[in-house]
């Protein structure tokens, strides 16, 4: 009876590890390993749009009208400068940390400009206080600071219609994602 | 020989019950952090800045790249109204009234399909190609057969999961999805 009892708490408390640990660890190594599938889709440290297939592969459905542009970014070669064309329709962007973390999110609503300019640079302490630290003015843009040195910009432009895809696939293509001075 | 075996026991069933427990919490089928209304399921609290560790694994969970948590609020269906199974051997009607949003998209998948990676060009709806009655309301026939109107196909085999997308919706819809009115789900035939 004392053994079962004792392998019975044994038993649930392994049980709460496994939990636990699947909570908060799998996502991450989910994260991780889809960036590396994405940095195989679409290179490094540049923008690369995505034709349609690929787009649904990358997000499901939703992909066949979402043009998507990816930026899959290393910031332990330095700062990542972001230069976005983005078109009248609906946009947004989003920046993933490698651990899953999206800490910067932009559309169209929030920022009424045809050109979104930001450079991207590593966080060098842990953020003490107000989350806003983590986005400054710089220059004519801003700077957003990334938690980890690694993740991925995404960009997404709205199009409901093939010919509509060509066109904003064209307007993404000439934004641009580069290394920049440190 | 007796406590290898309660070891061996103690290690499976332990796992075991850890990994199914972790799954159903965050796929939302246990509740701890996601709500429900009728037959949509929504995390609330995916917007909020300091997300829970439920909500961040259920919002990394689909795709290569998840949907923009600040910008996409996302509702899932796996039952109908009347808390059946969603099969795609049947067909459902779901209507309601347009949602406050700047555009939206219903799309079925598998159940369980994490990659979501499908390709059938009739599996996802977006708003600005659905016809819609005077009133703004929608209807739209889930069905592996083709159907007038609005027609959005199931997966091929068995279960399957509706997952409603509002892009840029109003600002309450972000921090409250549930106060939104959500389409119902009804059960027409099933073969």
């Amino acid at each position: 009876m004392k053994g079962l009892l004792f392998w019975s708490v044994a038993m649930l408390l392994l049980a709460g590890v496994v939990h636990l640990g699947y909570v908060l660890i799998m996502p991450q190594i989910d994260m991780r390993a889809g960036i590396d599938e994405l940095r195989r889709l679409a290179g490094s440290g540049a923008l690369t749009v995505l034709s349609r297939d690929d787009s649904i592969r990358v997000v499901g459905p939703d992909g066949r009208w979402l043009v998507h542009a990816l930026c899959v970014y290393n910031l332990s070669e330095g700062p990542l400068a972001v230069s976005a064309t983005v078109p009248a329709t609906y946009w947004s962007m989003a920046i993933y940390s490698a651990s899953g973390e999206t800490f910067y999110s932009l559309n169209d609503r929030q920022a009424d400009v045809d050109q979104v300019d930001l450079m991207i640079r590593q966080k060098s302490a842990p953020l003490l206080g107000d989350d806003q630290d983590l986005v400054l003015p710089e220059g004519d843009g801003f700077t957003v600071r990334a938690p980890d040195p690694k993740g991925v910009v995404v960009m997404r432009a709205l199009a409901g219609e093939p010919a509509e895809y060509e066109r904003a696939s064209r307007i993404l293509a000439r934004s641009s994602c580069r290394s920049a001075p440190k | 020989m007796r406590g290898l075996l309660w070891f061996v026991a103690f290690c499976f069933f332990g796992t075991l019950l850890g990994l199914v427990t972790a799954q159903h919490a965050v796929s939302g089928r246990f509740g701890v952090v996601s709500e429900t209304k009728g037959p949509w399921i929504a995390w609330p609290r995916a917007s909020d800045a300091k997300i829970d560790p439920y909500t961040r694994a259920h919002h990394l969970s689909f795709g290569l790249v998840p949907f923009d948590r600040f910008d996409t609020v996302e509702y899932e269906a796996r039952i109908d109204d009347a808390g059946r199974s969603l099969n795609g051997d049947c067909i459902y009607l779901v209507r309601g009234s347009a949602p406050q949003a700047r555009w939206w998209s219903l799309s079925a998948v598998a159940l369980d399909d994490r990659t979501e990676a499908v390709s059938e060009p009739r599996d996802g709806l977006v708003s600005g190609q659905l016809i819609y009655e005077a009133d703004r309301n929608f209807r739209v026939t889930v069905s592996r057969e083709l159907q007038a109107g609005n027609w959005l196909r199931p997966p091929e085999a068995g279960q399957f999961v509706l997952h409603l997308r509002l892009y840029t919706p109003a600002a309450a819809v972000l921090q409250r999805p549930l106060t939104v009115e959500l389409p119902s789900i009804e059960r027409q035939v099933c073969q």
